[in-house]
C-alpha cells in the first residue's frame, strides 16, 4: 500500500518554523487541500513536522485537525517528525475540541491525540495499530468475539476517524473490509 | 481647568489592577464629561497591567473626543519616567496631554532588561507580526536568567502570547493599536503577562453568537460566560472553535497563574483550582465603568 502514502513537510506550505493564529491556519489548510485534491489516488498523507519549532492551539485546530475532519474515512492524516511536547499538547486540546482523532508516528509505533476512544473498542485499535493493515475476522480470531461484534468495532473505529476502511474481496468471492493503520 | 473636569487620584503606592478600577469605580460617573484628569502622586507606581490597560482605557477618550490630562507630581525621576522608558508616550494618543510636560520619546538604546524592566510592544491595527510571540516570550526568559527552571516557562508561554494576540486580531475592529507586555516582580517572585486591546470585546462578539444559537448561555451574567469561555471553550463561531483561551489557561496552569479579564463593563478574575478555574468572586465585578476591549493579564506564581 506504500503507493498510496505521501509524504509532505509541512514547512513548505507555512514558510515558517513558528505557526500561529486562526488566519494563518487557514491559509495553510487551504495550500494543504489543493495539495491533496492534486492526489486523488493518495489515501495516506504523512505530514513531517521537520524543522518546525511552534504550533499553537488555534493554528493546529484550522490547519491540521479541519483537514483530518473534512476527509474522515475517506483519507488519513499522519503527523510524523513531532516530539516536541508543547506542538503534541497543543495538537491534542485542538483534536479533542474537534472531537477529530490525528495519529503521530514515531519511531516504532502510531498512536493518537484528540479523543480517548471508549473502552469498548481501546483492544480492536490497539490490535489495528499493530498492523498496517487489518480484517475484523482475523481480529475475531485472535479474541473470543463474534465476527459480527468484530466487525461493528472496526466499523465504528472506521466512522470516528482511527482507522480507514476500503472494501475488499474475500477468498470465497464475498465483500470483505480491509482497515487501514493511518500512518 | 473648566469645573466639570474630573480628577481621579492615585495613591502614592504600587498601583494594582484592584487599585486602579476601584478609582475608576469611584468615579463612575465622572468618566463620562468631557474632561478628565489622572493625578499620579509622588511614589505612585503602576503595575505593567495597568500601565497598558491605562493606556488603552485614555487612548479610547481621546479618541472620543475627551480631553484627558495626565498630571504627573513627581516628574521624570518617578513613575513618568519609567514610562517613558517602557515606551508608554510613544502610544499615548498626540491629543493627550502630559504635566508637568510631554516627555521626549526617544530612548537610550536597549535600555536594561537586567532590573526587570520591559518594553510595550503595539499590536498594530492591520498588519500581523508573526514574530510578535517569540519576541514576548524571549523577553520574559530573558528577565527570568536566575532562575535554572527558566525554559519550562518558554513553550507555554510562547503558546499563551500566541493565543491572546491571536485573540486581538480576531476581536478588534478599531483603528486604535493593542499592546503587549511582560514583567517579571522578583521581590514578590511574580510574572505578569498582559494582552490589552480597544477592539469590539471577547463578549461583545460572543454574545450575539450564543443568542443565535438559542442557546441558555445568552442569559448568563458576562462572569458565568468567562468562566465557560475558560474551562470549557465557547466562541463566536461555534461549537468547534473557541479552545484559544481556554488552552491559554491551560497552559497557565502550570505556573499556577491567576488570571484577569476586563471586558466591557466587567473585571472576572480567576484562579486555580486543580485542573481548572475557578471565579475568584472577591476581585470579579460587574457595572464597572466601561473600557472597551479586551485587557488580559495572566499572573504567573513563579514559586510554582
Amino acid at each position: 500500500m506504500n503507493e498510496n502514502v505521501i509524504v509532505l513537510h509541512l514547512m513548505d506550505y507555512t514558510n515558517t518554523n513558528e505557526c500561529w493564529g486562526r488566519e494563518k491556519g487557514v491559509d495553510v489548510y487551504l495550500k494543504l487541500l489543493a495539495f491533496v485534491n492534486a492526489n486523488p489516488g493518495i489515501m495516506i498523507f504523512k505530514i513531517s513536522f521537520k524543522g518546525m519549532k511552534r504550533m499553537d492551539i488555534s493554528f493546529a485546530s484550522e490547519a491540521i485537525v479541519e483537514l483530518a475532519y473534512k476527509y474522515r474515512g475517506l483519507k488519513g492524516f499522519c503527523i510524523t517528525d513531532l516530539t516536541d511536547a508543547d506542538m503534541i499538547e497543543n495538537l491534542q486540546a485542538a483534536a479533542e475540541k474537534r472531537r477529530q482523532p490525528v495519529s503521530i508516528r514515531t519511531e516504532d509505533k502510531v498512536s493518537f491525540v484528540g479523543p480517548t476512544p471508549s473502552k469498548g473498542i481501546e483492544a480492536a485499535l490497539n490490535y489495528a495499530l499493530q498492523r498496517a493493515q487489518s480484517k475484523a475476522a482475523d481480529f475475531a480470531k485472535s479474541t473470543k468475539l463474534s465476527i459480527a461484534n468484530a466487525s461493528a468495532k472496526f466499523k465504528k473505529l472506521s466512522d470516528l476517524g482511527y482507522l480507514l476502511r476500503r472494501e475488499d474481496m474475500s477468498e470465497t468471492g464475498g465483500a470483505e473490509y480491509l482497515y487501514y493503520r493511518i500512518g | 481647568m473648566p469645573e466639570s473636569r474630573t480628577e481621579i487620584h492615585f495613591s502614592a503606592t504600587w498601583v494594582s489592577s484592584h487599585h486602579f478600577e476601584t478609582c475608576l469605580k469611584n468615579h463612575s460617573e465622572q468618566l463620562g464629561r468631557d474632561s478628565v484628569s489622572f493625578v499620579f502622586p509622588v511614589g505612585c507606581k503602576l503595575m505593567i497591567d495597568v500601565s497598558i490597560k491605562l493606556l488603552s482605557l485614555i487612548n479610547q477618550k481621546a479618541n472620543s473626543s475627551v480631553d484627558v490630562i495626565l498630571d504627573f507630581k513627581e516628574g521624570m525621576p518617578g513613575l513618568m519616567g519609567y514610562l517613558k522608558r517602557m515606551g508608554f508616550f510613544e502610544n499615548l494618543d498626540e491629543r493627550i496631554s502630559v504635566l508637568p510636560s510631554r516627555p521626549d520619546t526617544r530612548r537610550p538604546w536597549n535600555y536594561g532588561w537586567e532590573d526587570g524592566f520591559m518594553e510595550i510592544t503595539t499590536i498594530k491595527r492591520g498588519s500581523r507580526d508573526s514574530n510578535l510571540p517569540e519576541q514576548m516570550t524571549q523577553t520574559l526568559i530573558s528577565s527570568l536568567s536566575n532562575k535554572n527552571d527558566r525554559e519550562r516557562y518558554e513553550g507555554p508561554t510562547w503558546t499563551i502570547f500566541a493565543e491572546l494576540i491571536d485573540n486581538v486580531y480576531s476581536h478588534s475592529r478599531t483603528p486604535i493599536d493593542g499592546f503587549a507586555a511582560v514583567q517579571t516582580y522578583p521581590a514578590s517572585n511574580i510574572a505578569k503577562v498582559a494582552v490589552s486591546d480597544s477592539g469590539l470585546g471577547i463578549l461583545t462578539t460572543l454574545r450575539p453568537s450564543l443568542s443565535t444559537d438559542g442557546s441558555k448561555l445568552q442569559y448568563l451574567s458576562d462572569i458565568e460566560i468567562m468562566k465557560r469561555v475558560i474551562n470549557e471553550g465557547i466562541s463566536q463561531y461555534g461549537g468547534i472553535r473557541g479552545n484559544g483561551l481556554k488552552g491559554s489557561a491551560q497552559k497557565a496552569l502550570k505556573f499556577n497563574a491567576d488570571l484577569e479579564f476586563r471586558l466591557g463593563n466587567s473585571l472576572v478574575c480567576f484562579k486555580p483550582q486543580g485542573k481548572r478555574y475557578e471565579v475568584d468572586k472577591k476581585k470579579s465585578f460587574e457595572n464597572l465603568p466601561l473600557i472597551s476591549g479586551t485587557h488580559i493579564c495572566y499572573t504567573y506564581n513563579l514559586n510554582k
